[in-house]
């Protein structure tokens, strides 16, 4: 039964409008956050994650360079970008699975032959559901994050863990 | 289906740990990084195996007696992280991977729960907890995507039913 929450008289499930006061009741079929947790999830903005300011190169950098500043920056991730465009990213993952035993050979490659191209963003206003959506289905480990176009951060499955932790305990 | 939350009572083993992959201490580089490749991982855990009670079996001799369980005594660990230090310095791909592994990394008891390895994970910051038995066998991985997987689990509805992009209105609204 469905509880019109204008006029309180009980409808049958599915119903579009109430029978007594035609309000519509269409939303209330939409799924409902149970618990606060579900609820942040789905208010709260990843702009309110403090996600790290992203470390960027230049598509033509070299594979050999690239990979020293993250090793010294202790960072999993970097990324491409030409200008204001965001071109790929450069995971760990993507230095284990395409340089793997060639990276001496591929030191002086430029990073664009094997970055991954056109990541999945998100935007700074997107709900922080629909990154860990993300991760989770996708099962990516960072996202860029765009303000109007622009990048301006990258969340990592870290910060997720996080924020989650933070409120469920 | 609702899930209870319990963070603080509900073992590590339920947050989907991944078996762990084994090499010897004496493998090479070369043969772990192509070992990652291949099972499309991203850690192996540095084992050196020993057969219990000290009965190794000799060579050639009792082919056909069954040989004591193997316990597996955890030296270090090889993650990702390690392989990437490697390929921005090492590079020399017949290293034995003990050279280059993480030594005596964190680990959690099989006993443990879910919320004591979140904790040792943020503090670390690690992505990779290897589960020791009570005799210190390594019987699983609790990896932080396993973790996240297992919060979303209790609520699936907020997660698993959102439109893929996050700005998709529809024109109008579905329906015959």
């Amino acid at each position: 039964m469905i509880a019109c929450p204008h006029c309180g008289s009980e409808n049958t499930e599915g119903s579009d409008t109430c029978d007594r006061c035609q309000h519509s009741l269409t939303d209330m079929s939409r799924p409902q956050p149970g618990s606060s947790v579900e609820r942040g999830l789905l208010k709260d903005r990843i702009e309110s994650l403090a996600s790290m300011p992203p470390l960027t190169v230049g598509p033509e950098d070299a594979v050999a360079d690239v990979l020293e500043k993250m090793v010294a920056k202790s960072i999993g991730c970097v990324m491409v970008v030409e200008g204001d465009n965001l071109l790929g990213i450069f995971t760990e993952r993507d230095a284990l699975m395409k340089l793997n035993v060639d990276a001496a050979r591929m030191a002086d490659q430029p990073i664009r032959t094997v970055m991954t191209a056109n990541p999945i963003t998100l935007a700074a206003k997107d709900k922080i559901a629909y990154a860990l959506h993300k991760m989770n289905v996708g099962g990516y480990r960072h996202v860029p994050i765009l303000t109007k176009g622009q990048l301006t951060g990258v969340i990592s499955i870290r910060d997720i863990l996080a924020y989650l932790t933070q409120r469920l305990s | 289906m609702s899930f209870q939350l319990s963070l603080s009572t509900e073992s590590v083993t339920a947050a989907y740990p991944e078996t762990p992959t084994i090499v010897a201490p004496d493998a090479t580089v070369e043969e772990v990084l192509q070992l990652l490749r291949t099972k499309q991982i991203a850690s192996v855990l540095v084992c050196a195996s020993s057969i219990r009670h000290g009965d190794a079996p000799e060579n050639g001799a009792g082919q056909d007696r069954p040989a004591g369980p193997q316990v597996d005594s955890m030296l270090g660990i090889f993650t990702e992280r390690d392989a990437l230090k490697w390929m921005a310095t090492g590079l020399r791909l017949d290293q034995p991977v003990s050279e280059v592994m993480s030594q005596s990394p964190v680990t959690v008891t099989d006993q443990a729960t879910v919320g004591q390895a979140i904790g040792k994970m943020a503090a670390g910051g690690y992505r990779h907890l290897p589960i020791l038995a009570a005799d210190g066998t390594p019987v699983g991985m609790a990896v932080v995507h396993g973790i996240v997987h297992y919060l979303v689990d209790h609520f699936p509805e907020t997660i698993y039913t959102l439109p893929p992009t996050p700005d998709s209105v529809p024109s109008e609204r579905e329906g015959a």
